[in-house]
């Protein structure tokens, strides 16, 4: 069933069992697990269907710290999400992620990469992805061709990564989500304040506003906030009638910990010969899987560095490809034509018969860092909220951790005899924690509401429910702990359905 | 001269890399600015004139893939490279 919000009687009074706000990935994902339920579950959406700048200027906010993107342009705010614009890039979490690891502060969650196996198949199935295998094995028996580089034994290895379509949540779930009977849809209903009962341990009702000047409220047993990690925060920080500091925020906590994969040049590989190197190769809309050199538990453990991967692009077409911080600017338009040249370069570039040098770009896990964080400015939004602000702030171990990982993969790359490993200038001093220009990150906005079991030391619990509240969770990639080096979208699917598991099991207990 | 040939290096990059790569390894490591100081290191002691040049060779290859092994690595203008072929470089360089 869809309501668009602008349409009903001012201040109406809508109830019902769950209320999911946000219908992205992690918000669409839950509403279908309630499908054919008899939950009645509302699910707020702020924008429409469609790509509306005013709905996108109310995701505008400042930035300091580490150069960043504009935040109106990293997240899509209407039915569906950034699914609207992702990627498709998946693959699954390392068991190591999950760790409380002594050269990673802050690190270690409350659950462990066991905990999510049962939910990544199913997460797969949301996502369009193929078997659930991510053995390179598996691949290499379906296409021979997929040889990997002459690694002797698994220092480093090939992680693999599978490819969704990609999938956008708003085309492929409308219908089923507005043919649902159980699911009322409301598009044009922006939370602007969640209301709590006296002492703050319950949600009573949230506030939704439109620019059609409509104001309702939403009553419901649970309430699931799923608009990713910057509107998580800012949403929290922003109910802040009956504390202060905000909800969930008792031991400041929300906010803080904001982490983006870094996504940057950082090495080049020289081989002996010319190789295509296809196991390796991405194209987009095409490759179905690849790998990535990742770097195994022990060998992280021992050089006391973060998980990270390194994808191979022909050094000649990377040369000529911009930094992707640079791609990405607040004009669509612009970014369009930019990405545009982008690919073009790529595929013009490619040589039949293989390259004998690669760019290494890494996609590596920023280590929780509370200075990195979201808050409020003093600007509010047209619908009277006040903005996030985001401070994105690296530390020293991401540089020692890329430097590491490269001194790894060249050295395997030496014994292999398969040719040399060569760092970028910004890594070639190891006294020098500054970033150059093009450092960017991948548009991944995780850990704002962490999970952990002390109350003290994160926002949520293990199920992702607010320490404090009983019946306010988190969903999506504000609760990651730590950021691994994968994309986020599949772990956030896997852990949204095994957060639909556990308010359906608490419902029907009671 | 073989020994100043750091095999699998030479095919990746040319002559002028490998000079500045052996000038760059001599400006932290001083001490082997001569000759007959990196042919020693180079050779373990033996005598070069006792080899033919494809035997120096072959030692010095297998003693690259053993530094890389050892994790005797050392980084010179940012390549990772093993140790000898870096010392191989520096003579290349002052020869």
């Amino acid at each position: 069933m869809h309501i668009d919000a602008r349409n009903i009687e001012d201040d109406s009074l809508i109830e019902g069992d769950i209320c999911i706000v946000g219908s992205g990935a992690a918000g669409i994902s839950l509403a279908l697990e309630f499908l054919n339920t008899p939950y009645k579950v509302i699910l707020l959406e702020g924008g429409g269907f469609e790509y509306e700048k005013q709905m996108q200027d109310l995701y505008k906010g400042k930035t300091t710290g580490q150069r960043y993107y504009p935040l109106d342009s990293a997240r899509l705010h209407y039915f569906g999400g950034t699914t609207g614009h992702w990627s498709g890039f998946c693959s699954t979490f390392d068991p190591i992620d999950f760790k409380e690891r002594d050269w990673v502060p802050h690190s270690g969650w409350p659950i462990t990469r066991d905990d999510l196996d049962p939910y990544y198949p199913r997460a797969h199935k949301n996502l369009d992805l193929g078997p659930y295998e991510y053995d390179v094995a598996y691949w290499q028996s379906k296409d021979p061709e997929l040889k990997s580089l002459p690694f002797e034994g698994d220092a480093v290895y090939n992680k693999m990564w599978q490819f969704s379509k990609p999938t956008r949540f708003g085309t492929k779930y409308r219908d089923t989500i507005v043919k649902a009977p159980n699911i009322h849809l409301y598009t044009y209903a922006n939370v602007t304040d969640i209301t709590a009962n006296e002492h703050a341990t319950a949600i009573t009702q949230v506030t939704v506003k439109n620019l059609a000047g409509k104001q309702h409220t939403i009553k419901a047993k649970e309430f699931i906030i799923a608009c990713c990690s910057i509107q998580n925060a800012r949403l929290l920080l922003a109910s802040n009638k009956q504390i202060p500091r905000g909800l969930g925020n008792q031991n400041d906590n929300v906010g803080r910990y904001f982490m983006e994969h870094l996504e940057i040049k950082s090495a080049e590989l020289w081989l002996t010969r010319p190789d295509v190197l296809k196991l390796y190769h991405w194209e987009w809309e095409i490759t179905k899987a690849r790998a990535e050199l990742a770097i195994s538990e022990n060998m992280q453990r021992k050089h006391r560095i973060l998980n990270g991967t390194a994808s191979l692009i022909p050094l000649d077409i990377a040369k000529k490809q911009a930094a992707f911080i640079d791609i990405w600017s607040a004009d669509t338009a612009q970014t369009k034509k930019n990405f545009a040249k982008f690919e073009k370069v790529g595929k013009e570039g490619a040589k039949k018969e293989g390259h004998s040098s690669y760019q290494l770009f890494t996609r590596i896990e920023q280590a929780p860092n509370p200075n990195s964080r979201v808050t409020l400015d003093t600007e509010k939004d047209a619908l009277g909220v006040p903005r996030a602000m985001l401070h994105w702030e690296l530390t020293p171990l991401e540089k020692h951790s890329l430097r590491g990982i490269y001194k790894i993969i060249g050295e395997q790359i030496g014994i292999a005899e398969a040719g040399r490993v060569r760092l970028m200038e910004y890594l070639r001093d190891e006294s020098d924690n500054t970033w150059p220009e093009f450092t960017g990150g991948g548009w991944h906005h995780m850990g704002t509401t962490r999970m952990a079991a002390d109350p003290k030391k994160g926002v949520v619990d293990a199920n992702c429910k607010v320490h404090g509240i009983a019946n306010l969770y988190m969903a999506g990639a504000s609760c990651y702990a730590t950021a691994a080096a994968p994309n986020p979208t599949l772990t956030l699917v896997a852990l949204s359905i095994r957060l639909a598991d556990h308010v359906k099991q608490k419902i029907d207990a009671v | 001269m073989a020994v100043a040939q750091p095999f699998v290096f030479s095919h990746l990059v040319d002559a002028k890399t490998i000079k500045e790569v052996g000038a760059n390894y001599l400006e932290t490591h001083s001490a082997e600015r001569d000759r007959k100081t990196l042919s020693q290191l180079l050779m373990g002691g033996k005598d070069v004139a006792n080899f033919k040049q494809n035997e120096i060779q072959s030692m010095l290859k297998k003693q690259v893939t053993a530094d890389f092994k050892a994790g005797n690595v050392i980084q010179v203008s940012g390549w990772v490279m093993a140790l000898t072929e870096a010392r191989q470089c520096a003579l290349y360089t002052i020869i």
